[in-house]
């Protein structure tokens, strides 16, 4: 028997697509470092304007409320410009590319991993800007929560938007990064047992990662049942645990600690080869490109020969849970996990919206059981307040509502509002 | 190259609509109305065949004046009428499936009128608190009461003209209500061979439509399940008349219990949708269905037992929501704030202790905003987004006039972070209104 949660959806009638051999588009006309998408921070370049840079090199800091993060190039190349806002604060640069690629010094730590102290992995996570999804952001703040609080240890492997592929893609190419990843993660946080959390109908990947833990004791697998929204780190939590963890930024709390795959594979090159984390595998319409971050959108989809003249919209992320692009040229950045192409006359015309009939579909599916369409209906009349009173701050965003309304509500967008003018900012 | 050049690429443009999930299942509001219309095709066609084409005739006046008065009225009231959705051709339908078939023809006109009327005037498709036929039918009860002539099945009926009181015959129903034992056998209520409403007389006809929702998943099963379960368990322990058990199965198959339960009652807008709520509300249905059929001022209880249910959908579910609903989370900052000085003049804004003070002074006057602009009436904010930028407006300048400057900047300075490109976007004519973080591309003449 498949462990799931409640609510949720099955949007893999269709089977998975196959992972084909992945692209590599490591050398993009220019990348663009953006940090103004990531509430309260700045950037401090430590590079100036029109000085060489290489693969690998720091160009400035992050400033954020989670500290001061370093911020690294992933391609060689010049400085061309440090990104000023109208009131004087940096947020970002652009890097244009000379395709040399020449690479920055790196050196890993090669001892063993039983000497290693969790401090002193929170220490290289945190130097080579490792992150992780949910508010968070960073994987050394993770782990800071939940040093010494976590009584069990999930590794997720589950992919189950619609034709989002990378994190599977990276599993299959790269599995021994992921699982060693996996056990510098359990280092930190002092525990000696993972479970792999996998959906049962992900054979191929389930076969791969079998093979692989047969002999070692730290690792079993648990697998789920498929169903979006599976890959999230609150469901997982709900689906093996049976908690939704109330909060994501107190993980503590549920006493699990949740991690990704691509955090365990970003950390393992952090602690063994020095490699900072400006390098991710992005699904890019149909198939799996790995990309420094920072890229530009236009750039991946002429690699995949996708033209932009056949595109009504493209969305930075699945089509779940994706942002529409205002422009081609937005960087990809480390949340960007697919980049999907809406093509013109294609089925997925969304029609216009109808008055809410109040069907209770929404509340059927929510898998963090709230009242979707009631939220909404508050957000619409700007009752922020009593929105977080029914749980605005619980949403997930991950769109199951807006899937099922057969009147076609924008729900997910009216709550996503609602949460970022909840008082007491509990959204992000 | 100036970097503004960079993101000058723009794309076709992208209906509003769209920044939700950009997927939708094939459920659509025409779509469940088509459902409820094929799952009521059977009981209709049965009708014919007990009674005539008047049943038709009953329909089309019902549904028509449904439809005209939904044309008018949302014209009266300036909204955007949407008889494509077909949710008056469903409230028409459903009005004359409570009717019989001898009914005066002008009943079912002056119904649809009705209930239509307070559809519109209690807020609309969707917003609407009473189920519409339900309370057209109720009204017709109270008032035109004796002109429901109800005759045996196979009685030819003309088409327009009245039927006269001659040909009236009793229903098991009005047996109920006097005291007697029906003369029907079960199996005749069950197949429907005898005299009632419309839509009431075949029991394994409803039954059949509202299995047919169910495994569409328009309904759910807790509301009609509760509904007559109640009704059964209530009538058989504390019947009217001392014969049998038999009573409660004749209590359940004679009149509108099984119709009201699973069309009536689970009407997407008047029923509630947590499922703990769903399974009080039902039980509400059927106790005070029971409750009405003793003191007998009605023909069957079971229509305005659900006609008062319906007022409590919202509060139930509301109730069950804060009962079993998700624990609210405590939303607290994980960390001791960094405030970081970014220029040496500004802060970039942090929640927490250092500025806890001034989040709260903030937070206040966007609430004491939002209690002055929730006082706008519903209408503005119905319909577009020129009205929520309009107020939105009015949300910053009362911000501006209360906040110190300073906490402007920052004010300024989160919502810079909140959107996702500003600055370097190409100027939009009214974008920078836009408070969310949506990304949406406006019609611009030069793409590509």
């Amino acid at each position: 028997m498949a462990f799931t949660f409640t609510g949720g959806l099955d949007l893999l009638k269709g089977g998975r697509r196959p992972v084909g051999r992945i692209k590599t588009l490591l050398n993009p006309d220019y990348t663009v470092i953006h940090l103004s998408k990531n509430r309260g921070s700045s950037f401090e370049p430590c590079v100036n304007e029109g000085d060489p840079v290489a693969v690998y090199q720091r160009v400035g800091t992050e400033i954020c409320p989670e500290g001061e993060i370093p911020v690294y190039s992933g391609v060689s190349g010049r400085l061309r410009e440090i990104l000023k806002n109208d009131k004087g604060l940096f947020y970002g640069a652009v890097i244009d590319t000379d395709g040399e690629e020449r690479t920055a010094p790196v050196t890993g730590y090669d001892g063993a991993l039983s000497e290693l102290t969790p401090e002193r992995i929170i220490g290289i996570l945190k130097e080579k800007a490792v992150p992780c999804r949910g508010p968070l952001r960073f994987a050394f703040n993770k782990i800071g929560v939940l040093q010494k609080k976590s009584e069990r240890f999930l590794l997720n492997m589950c992919e189950s938007e619609p034709g989002v592929a990378s994190r599977k893609a990276l599993c299959l190419t790269d599995p021994d990064a992921v699982l060693n990843g996996a056990k510098i993660l359990m280092r930190a946080v002092d525990i000696r047992k993972c479970e792999i959390v996998i959906e049962k109908n992900d054979k191929e990947l389930l076969k791969v990662i079998t093979d692989k833990i047969k002999r070692d004791r730290l690792f079993s697998i648990v697998k789920v049942k498929d169903k979006y929204p599976q890959d999230e780190e609150a469901y997982v939590t709900a689906s093996v645990c049976g908690v939704i963890p109330a909060d994501l930024r107190r993980p503590d709390r549920s006493k699990v600690a949740v991690f990704d795959a691509e955090t365990a594979e970003a950390a393992f090159r952090a602690v063994a080869y020095g490699i900072p984390y400006c390098r991710r595998i992005v699904t890019v319409d149909t198939e799996n490109v790995l990309c420094p971050i920072g890229t530009p959108i236009s750039e991946l989809l002429f690699s995949c020969g996708v033209s932009m003249e056949d595109c009504r919209c493209i969305i930075a992320g699945g089509p779940m849970r994706g942002v529409a692009c205002r422009s081609a040229d937005e960087p990809v950045d480390a949340a960007t996990d697919a980049v999907t192409v809406i093509y013109h006359g294609d089925g997925r015309h969304i029609p216009e919206m109808t008055e809410c009939t109040s069907c209770g579909k929404c509340v059927s599916v929510c898998p963090s059981r709230i009242m979707p369409f009631y939220t909404a209906e508050l957000s619409r009349k700007r009752k922020y307040a009593k929105c977080a009173e029914y749980g605005a701050a619980a949403c997930t965003e991950c769109g199951c509502c807006d899937y099922v309304c057969p009147a076609y509500v924008p729900i997910k967008k009216l709550i996503r509002t609602a949460k970022q003018r909840l008082p007491g900012d509990a959204g992000d | 190259m100036k970097v503004v050049e960079l993101f000058k690429r723009n794309l076709p443009p992208v209906k509003r609509g769209l920044n939700s999930a950009f997927l939708c299942g094939s459920c659509s509001v025409p779509g469940v109305m088509l459902h409820v219309m094929a799952a009521l095709l059977p009981i209709i066609i049965w009708g014919v065949y007990l009674f005539g084409f008047r049943v038709l005739t009953v329909a089309a006046v019902s549904v028509a004046a449904c439809v005209v008065s939904e044309a008018l009225l949302t014209l009266l009231l300036y909204k955007k009428a949407k008889i494509s959705d077909l949710t008056a051709v469903v409230t028409g339908l459903m009005l004359a499936m409570t009717l019989p078939a001898a009914t005066p023809l002008w009943i079912p006109a002056v119904g649809g009128v009705i209930a239509i009327a307070v559809k519109q005037l209690s807020g609309g498709t969707g917003r609407n608190f009473l189920n519409p036929a339900l309370f057209a039918r109720t009204v017709i009860m109270l008032i035109f009461g004796r002109m429901m002539i109800y005759t045996a099945p196979f009685v030819k009926l003309p088409l327009f003209a009245n039927v006269s009181d001659g040909l009236s015959a009793g229903t098991a129903m009005g047996m109920l209500n006097d005291g007697r034992f029906p003369t029907e056998s079960v199996y005749e209520l069950l197949s429907g061979k005898c005299a009632g409403n419309i839509g009431e007389i075949s029991s394994i006809l409803i039954l059949l439509g509202g299995i047919f929702l169910l495994l569409r998943g328009i309904i759910s099963y807790r509301i009609p399940v509760a509904f007559s379960l109640t009704v059964m368990a209530l009538t058989y322990l504390f019947p009217r008349i001392d014969v049998d058990s038999s009573y409660a199965v004749y209590s359940i198959l004679s009149g509108g219990v099984l119709f009201a339960a699973f069309f009536m009652a689970t009407d997407h807008s008047t029923s509630p949708c947590m499922p703990l709520a769903q399974f009080a509300y039902g039980i509400g249905c059927g106790a005070l269905t029971v409750l009405f059929r003793y003191s007998g001022l009605f023909y069957d209880g079971a229509y305005p037992a659900v006609l008062i249910m319906n007022e409590l959908s919202r509060p139930l579910d509301l109730l069950f929501y804060r009962l079993f609903g998700p624990k609210k989370t405590a939303a607290k900052p994980k960390k001791a704030p960094v405030a970081v000085p970014a220029d040496g003049v500004t802060e970039t804004h942090a929640p927490g202790a250092d500025n806890a003070a001034d989040d709260t002074a903030v937070f206040e006057a966007v609430r004491d905003a939002d209690t002055k602009t929730g006082e706008t009436p519903e209408e503005t904010d119905r319909d577009a987004d020129t009205a929520e930028t309009a107020v939105f407006e009015a949300v910053r300048e009362e911000e501006a006039s209360e906040t110190p400057p300073e906490e402007d900047a920052d004010e300024k300075a989160e919502e810079k972070h909140v959107d996702a490109v500003p600055e370097i976007l190409p100027d939009e004519p009214d974008g920078e209104n836009e408070p969310e973080n949506d990304l949406m591309i406006k019609e611009e003449p030069d793409n590509g």
